[in-house]
């Protein structure tokens, strides 16, 4: 696979920018990992350049997330601690006190204009983690005792990524998958914008895993999912993961108040539905834009083109929201639609 | 060249090194600069040389950049041991990590644009170092001694993708006794110049992320809107605010504003606070 070559957005030109995955950073501890071996031959003519600890590419002071975003590179490193972490209060758990997450690759291939990873890393490159299988160790003796053991474990794994979108380039998702297909009392979200369904087809559906597709309206998509597949492609994607026997999670977050807002996400959700027969969809969720206040101002001071940092919001405790009455406003205008196609009990809701 | 939205800065360590850029670019000693030697051009190109050793090229860099403004790309050329035999006297190589002996520290470079050149690591030692040391990682094939200084001193006043490093092989340690006179070095770096010409002419082109989305008129509109109406800090801020959403939304501003400015304005606190928020849901709806 030569390096990933994508439109540019300079005065002159695409050339300017080297394609994403020119260069391949390599911890000298990830030289004989299988992983290593694979991604060095999927990007043949990439510029190796070996570290000896992969943070001091990745933490360097003075990087600007948006300017690298023109030319992601991509580091290949042992994740050395840190395999499983607890749920992030920010994230929907279901009610599940047993909720981990777990970073088998950081950084995304997309440029969402409200994601939070702009302001959570320093670097925009993304960093794929050769240990798989310590990370998948460590999830299955969590498993093995979880702390409410009356209750399922709950991971979601593409948390500060979209797996299923890189799975081109590594197979991760299809991995965890596998690794977890067997843990008894256990469920897996592997969350994405992606169009690349056709990459798991092959796999024999897992009742442990969960696929949940992120959608938005096309109005969002386009000036706010810069790099995404169109909602036409992700709906096809989830149908077709819906009729070959996965679970399917619908994912309404973030509602965005852009304008006209009320009449388009109904015509939005319409469009969902009729793409996708809501007795294959196992749940929704639904969730408002909100941030963490520190995120949100790390990101404000590099985000001037985006006018999604300059609404009306609400600062308290910490996070970012809309001001109510639009907050409520929002999430209760989609959750009364998504209620005339699903029960709901099958409804999780962030405010 | 192009105007665009960076200014370059050469920085070089020794006069011969200078000497082809200054011909090639048509640069102009600058007078104002005390001990420190420096050129530029009306085209937004600067050189400073800054004698060899990290600490003499870490001052002569941050003078230099303290003298410029806006936007910089800093480019360290020069010249370069290499541990490498087989590569010919002459090669250059864009310099993609650079390890500081003395302090054990390793730099590295966003390698953001494009470029035909060979890339390589670089090590900067205070001292000519004939004997590898153990420490060197195996891309790292290249000594100098000055840029990791200028590396950093370009990183404390700029950002980390603006810093870039060019270096022609001009020996394989001193004990292969180089010949290290003016005409020298200059031939080493003459076939050079037009990728370093490329190059200049990629950077200056790219275009810097947007710092402030209020147009030079809708700036101007602002202040006048809080002298109007004797806004506080909070309460201009707040306006900057919704006035950037609106006109990244695509309002047009200054007809909607200027409007309101004919009106008497708000005398009191309360009317002041009044006028704000109608002034806000007139953007905010619109």
């Amino acid at each position: 696979m030569p390096a990933i070559e994508k439109p540019g957005s300079l005065a002159s030109g695409p050339s300017s920018w080297n394609p994403d995955f020119s260069h391949l950073y390599i911890e000298e501890g990830a030289r004989e990992y299988p992983l290593t071996d694979m991604v060095r031959k999927r990007f043949p003519e990439a510029t190796i350049v070996w570290v000896k600890d992969y943070r001091h590419f990745f933490n360097r002071p003075g990087q600007r997330f948006q300017v690298q975003k023109h030319s992601m590179k991509l580091v290949l490193a042992v994740k050395k601690d840190g395999y499983i972490y607890d749920g992030s209060e920010n994230a929907q758990d279901f009610g599940v006190s047993n909720f981990y997450y777990t970073t088998p690759l950081i950084n995304c291939i997309y440029n969402c204009d409200y994601c939070f990873l702009q302001g959570m890393y320093p670097s925009a490159n993304l960093v794929l983690y050769v240990n798989q299988e310590d990370l998948q160790e460590a999830v299955k003796q969590v498993a093995r005792h979880p702390p409410d053991p009356k209750q399922p474990l709950l991971l979601a794994v593409s948390y500060n990524t979209d797996l299923l979108a890189f799975e081109k380039v590594a197979p991760l998702a299809s991995s965890w998958i596998d690794a977890t297909r067997d843990i008894p009392r256990f469920l897996m979200e592997i969350r994405t914008k992606s169009a690349n369904f056709r990459v798991l087809a092959d796999l024999e559906p897992s009742s442990n895993t969960i696929l949940a597709w992120t959608l938005s309206p096309q109005e969002v998509i386009r000036p706010y999912e810069k790099g995404t597949p169109p909602l036409s492609a992700r709906l096809n994607a989830a149908a077709k993961a819906a009729q070959a026997g996965w679970k399917l999670r619908l994912c309404f977050d973030p509602v965005l108040k852009i304008p006209n807002w009320e009449s388009v996400y109904p015509e939005f959700i319409n469009q969902v539905f009729t793409a996708i027969p809501a007795s294959q969809v196992t749940d929704i969720t639904i969730g408002a834009f909100r941030m963490s206040a520190s995120y949100f101002k790390t990101i404000k001071r590099q985000r001037a083109d985006s006018d999604l940092f300059f609404d009306d919001y609400s600062h308290q405790d910490g996070l970012v929201r809309y001001k109510d009455p639009d907050q409520q406003a929002l999430v209760d205008t989609v959750y009364s639609l998504c209620k005339a196609h699903l029960p709901k009990d099958r409804i999780d809701i962030w405010l | 060249m192009p105007t665009g939205a960076s200014q370059i800065l050469f920085v070089t360590a020794l006069p011969a090194e200078t000497k082809p850029l200054v011909q090639h670019f048509g640069l102009k000693r600058q007078t104002q600069t005390g001990k420190f030697v420096s050129f530029s051009n009306a085209k937004g190109l600067a050189l400073v040389q800054t004698g060899v050793g990290r600490i003499p090229a870490a001052v002569a860099t941050t003078y230099a950049l303290q003298t410029l403004t806006g936007s910089v790309q800093v480019i360290n050329l020069g010249l370069a041991g290499c541990r490498d035999a087989d590569t010919p006297i002459g090669s250059i190589f864009r310099v993609n990590k650079i390890h500081e002996l003395n302090t054990g520290r390793t730099f590295f470079l966003d390698m953001l644009t494009r470029g035909s050149l060979p890339e390589t690591g670089c090590i900067t030692a205070d001292q000519p170092v004939d004997v590898w040391p153990d420490t060197t990682m195996e891309d790292e094939t290249l000594c100098d001694m000055e840029a990791s200084a200028v590396l950093q001193a370009a990183r404390q006043l700029g950002p980390a993708d603006h810093f870039h490093c060019l270096k022609v092989v001009s020996d394989y340690g001193l004990s292969g006794g180089p010949k290290w006179m003016a005409e020298w070095v200059e031939s080493l770096l003459q076939p050079h110049l037009s990728v370093l010409e490329s190059l200049v002419e990629q950077l200056a082109l790219l275009e810097e992320p947007a710092t402030s989305t209020l147009s030079p008129d809708e700036d101007h509109l602002l202040k006048e809107l809080i002298e109007y109406a004797r806004l506080t800090t909070t309460q201009a801020n707040q306006l900057k605010t919704t006035m950037v959403r609106a006109s990244l939304r695509g309002l047009e501003l200054p007809p909607l504003l200027t409007q309101t400015l004919a009106n008497p304005a708000p005398q009191h606190a309360r009317d002041r606070k009044a006028w704000l928020t109608r002034l806000r849901s007139l953007l905010l709806e619109s």
